[in-house]
């Protein structure tokens, strides 16, 4: 086993690169769909669904999806995450692995006129932690354990919360309840939050980093973290990978964010890995 | 004849891995940051088998699911300036507005905003999917005018969005993802 991460093929140059989603629906047919599509590719790593910011309607926890989706109640974004699981077992070949990872974010900044926004975030973390557990039941009972896992995801970008509070309540609450790994896939512009905020999002309980790099500054942002760790944790983080955008313009493609998190992760000593296992496309 | 039995199978092992390293099959040993006793917890639950989990399941790669049509919940086809979650990271596009419309299954989002990594510059983002393959369609893309931002979505028809931005107003094709700005 590399690292701690389901292996990887350790002669490859890079990760496979995974395709992850930004979804607009929870329609079982269509992330059935997703998921044979990973499957048949020999998708290997860490997959984020993610099913946009969280939200509540009438007593129902869930989140406003992207598009034309409107609220998804935490009952069928499971619904949708069980169906994806399907599709990758049926399609894939014996011996991948992924980590299918039930994403949301803490978007919302106090201009953009959000709709339903949660009553409780430490709720709505709690409950999301709740859900994950049980794609991994789901998962177990299925007889698909040998190649998938359950995990969470955050898109937590500073600019979208810079009080940090329904941010910081989101993560706690679903770490009160989760047993599984909660990947902070978002970003860390600076002038929001502080760096104990910071690390305190990308690697507190079961938190583990998978940051957006799409330029080589957002790279040396997360290295400059890892150096506050060390400073002030002792230890720095175990960073699990990259997550990139592309084909949009101008952006690091994934490979060149892999190796530019890389490089910034061999500049210290104290901060040194010698490869990630995870990269991924969000779309 | 115990100790051979042991010894045999040990050398054996050694052999592979000799040859594996000369192949460059095993890497050299992993150099990560030491992770400390909670977290080391937490991956080694993640990546184990969970305690009673059924079997390897049949793979079927031929089932075709129960069709579930995917169904907008948002009034479609108008601009609107509230509540506009883009799929794309704000450090890349910045949004003011937003056109959603479903045609036989084909969601057409069209996104208003500033390109944040074009120093502010007017941008609109589009979003082509396939809702029932949940896959982007060819025409999704950023595309940043010469001029600055931030951009807002004033209307759509056909193929032509309207848009304005400080001082000027102009057409994006939807087709040929030009901008065409008005006489000002």
């Amino acid at each position: 086993m590399v690292g701690a991460a389901w292996p990887r093929d350790a002669t490859a140059a890079y990760p496979y690169t995974t395709r992850s989603y930004y979804e607009s629906t929870t329609s079982t047919s269509t992330l059935y769909n997703q998921g044979c599509t990973a499957g048949n590719a020999g998708a290997v790593g860490a997959i984020i669904l993610d099913f946009g910011r969280p939200a509540y309607r009438d007593g129902a926890y869930g989140t406003k999806l992207f598009g034309s989706g409107g609220f998804a109640s935490n009952v069928s974004i499971l619904a949708a995450m069980k169906a994806f699981a399907d599709g990758y077992w049926d399609c894939s070949p014996l011996r991948t692995q992924a980590v299918i990872a039930r994403g949301t974010s803490n978007y919302c900044p106090a201009t953009s006129g959000c709709s339903l926004l949660p009553r409780d975030y430490a709720a709505a973390g709690s409950y999301w932690g709740t859900r994950t557990n049980e794609l991994t039941t789901y998962i177990a009972n299925s007889g698909y354990s040998s190649q998938e896992t359950s995990a969470a995801a955050d898109d937590a970008e500073p600019a979208w919360d810079p009080a940090f509070t329904s941010t910081h309540d989101f993560i706690a609450g679903y770490n009160s309840t989760a047993e599984w790994m909660m990947f902070d896939y978002g970003s860390l512009e600076s002038g929001y939050w502080s760096r104990s905020n910071e690390y305190y999002v990308a690697y507190t309980g079961a938190n583990f980093p998978l940051p957006e790099v799409y330029y080589p500054s957002m790279a040396a942002n997360w290295e400059s973290l890892e150096l506050w760790a060390v400073e002030n944790r002792g230890v720095s983080m175990w960073m699990t990978g990259i997550t990139s955008e592309w084909p949009v313009p101008g952006t690091l493609t994934p490979h060149e964010g892999y190796d530019a998190m890389l490089d910034q992760l061999q500049s210290h000593a104290s901060t040194y890995q010698d490869a990630l296992d995870y990269l991924t496309d969000i779309r | 004849m115990k100790s051979l039995r042991v010894r045999a199978p040990a050398v054996a092992l050694l052999v592979v891995i000799a040859f594996c390293l000369e192949a460059g099959a095993i890497a050299a040993p992993s150099r990560r940051p030491p992770v400390n006793p909670a977290k080391r917890a937490i991956l080694d639950h993640q990546f184990a088998l969970p305690p009673g989990a059924a079997p390897p399941a049949p793979k079927n790669p031929a089932y075709v699911p129960p069709y579930d049509p995917p169904r907008p919940q948002i009034e479609l086809a108008h601009v609107t300036s509230t509540d506009v979650q883009v799929p794309l990271s704000p450090a890349l596009f910045a949004p003011t507005t937003q056109w959603i419309d479903v045609v036989d299954g084909v969601q057409i989002a069209v996104y208003g905003g500033s390109a944040a990594h074009e120093g502010g510059a007017a941008a609109i983002y589009v979003w082509l999917t396939d809702l029932n393959a949940g896959s982007n369609l060819a025409g999704t893309g950023l595309f940043v005018a010469k001029g600055p931002g931030p951009l807002r979505l004033t209307g759509v028809s056909g193929q032509v969005v309207s848009f304005s931005c400080p001082n000027r107003t102009g057409r994006f094709d939807l087709l040929s993802r030009e901008f065409h700005w008005d006489p000002t």
